[in-house]
């Protein structure tokens, strides 16, 4: 296999797209910048960061004090705020609850109390190039074993296997390790840094 | 809430090709097209200031957007928490099985060396082209465009006759 084989396998993957569908793309184009709007407004409004964890009825358990969330952002060209270094909002996914670990920790652990069960589980990390594993657990059954920086979820049967319920406190562990060298081995851990998992919730769009 | 002029006759006309790009990027049609309507709503924003040919602002927030997920990426969750599949065994008799293989091993590749694949082999883009996209130098391009062939290239999923010469 050589350079055409690439082009040859790109092409190939990439085509056989159900025909686009312009309305509902143009829908889902106007409902994001709908959003991204409010958000804006938002922001310059709220401002408190962990006012909407608050609101959304959930409370977070941390493995290690953090920093409170900076003060009220400014108005104008405003950062998304965050919480352990995610956005509180993404597009339709708003953060409930969130746990970050500093090296040598290695383990973390967060309670998130959902509202519905179309969630979404984010991790982040210190390298971007997939050097850190994690392996996450939800209510003590495994739920995934994956590349540092992965957004994960799985569906709402998937989330009541897990033993997720909406109302109910659910406990996600989580615990870093060298990523998978792709050879059977272990990457080795970055010497320094910070690991967070955050657990977030879709909310249904809000459009002009 | 009216669209900018000529934003949905441009999503109409180059979504198509916009969205194969996105599909390479991220190996997932759902997450494709989420980062291409991504990408489309901040180009609304930002479309009286794009002047000529808006397809290659909207590809770069496409591709930059892309290559961030990794730090935030709410909105790009897989379709389920298991881990993915392991490769199956490589057949070097089957072309079809080579290509899977390669298809894999691209998946496996970080997401900015992914990236310049796709510009270079897919786009057709020029180093240039590829790093005024990618916001960084030709040299930087031509490096990870280096870096990418040789991880293809000693991926032991890829059958010796699948290495990319």
């Amino acid at each position: 296999m050589n350079e055409t084989d690439l082009r040859t396998v790109l092409a190939e993957r990439s085509a056989g797209h159900a025909p686009a569908v312009d309305a509902e793309r143009l829908a889902g184009v106007r409902r994001r910048v709908a959003r991204r709007r409010l958000r804006r407004r938002g922001t310059a409004v709220a401002g408190a960061t962990l006012a909407l964890v608050a609101i959304g009825g959930v409370a977070a358990a941390r493995t290690d004090p953090a920093p409170p969330p900076a003060g009220p952002p400014a108005p104008t060209a405003a950062p998304d705020p965050t919480v352990d270094g995610f956005p509180q909002w993404d597009d339709a996914v708003r953060a409930l609850a969130s746990a970050r670990i500093t090296l040598p920790a290695r383990t973390g652990r967060l309670t998130v109390t959902p509202t519905t069960l179309d969630l979404v589980v984010a991790t982040s990390c210190p390298a971007p190039d997939r050097s850190v594993g994690l392996e996450i657990r939800v209510n003590g059954r495994p739920f995934s074993t994956a590349t540092c920086g992965a957004g994960l979820s799985t569906t709402a049967d998937g989330w009541r296997r897990l033993g997720v319920r909406v109302g109910r406190p659910s406990v996600l562990t989580f615990r870093a390790g060298g990523a998978d060298d792709g050879t059977g081995g272990r990457l080795p851990m970055p010497a320094t840094g910070a690991f967070g998992v955050a657990v977030g919730e879709r909310v249904q769009p809000v459009d002009d | 809430m009216t669209p900018p002029d000529g934003f949905d006759e441009f999503v109409i006309s180059r979504s198509p090709r916009l969205l194969r790009t996105a599909y390479l990027l991220t190996h997932d049609r759902a997450l494709a097209e989420d980062l291409l309507q991504t990408a489309l709503a901040r180009a609304w924003e930002a479309w009286s200031r794009v002047q000529g040919d808006p397809e290659p602002y909207v590809r770069r927030i496409l591709v930059n957007t892309y290559a961030s997920w990794w730090r935030r990426r709410w909105s790009g969750e897989r379709p389920t928490g298991e881990l993915p599949e392991p490769p199956a065994e490589p057949d070097p008799h089957s072309r079809f099985d080579d290509r899977e293989q390669l298809w894999r091993a691209l998946g496996r590749l970080p997401r900015r060396q992914r990236a310049v694949l796709v510009l270079r082999y897919f786009e057709d883009l020029s180093e240039t082209e590829i790093g005024d996209t990618l916001g960084c130098s030709p040299g930087t391009v031509k490096s990870q465009a280096s870096k990418a062939l040789a991880k293809l290239r000693l991926d032991e999923t890829l059958s010796p006759e699948g290495a990319l010469a």
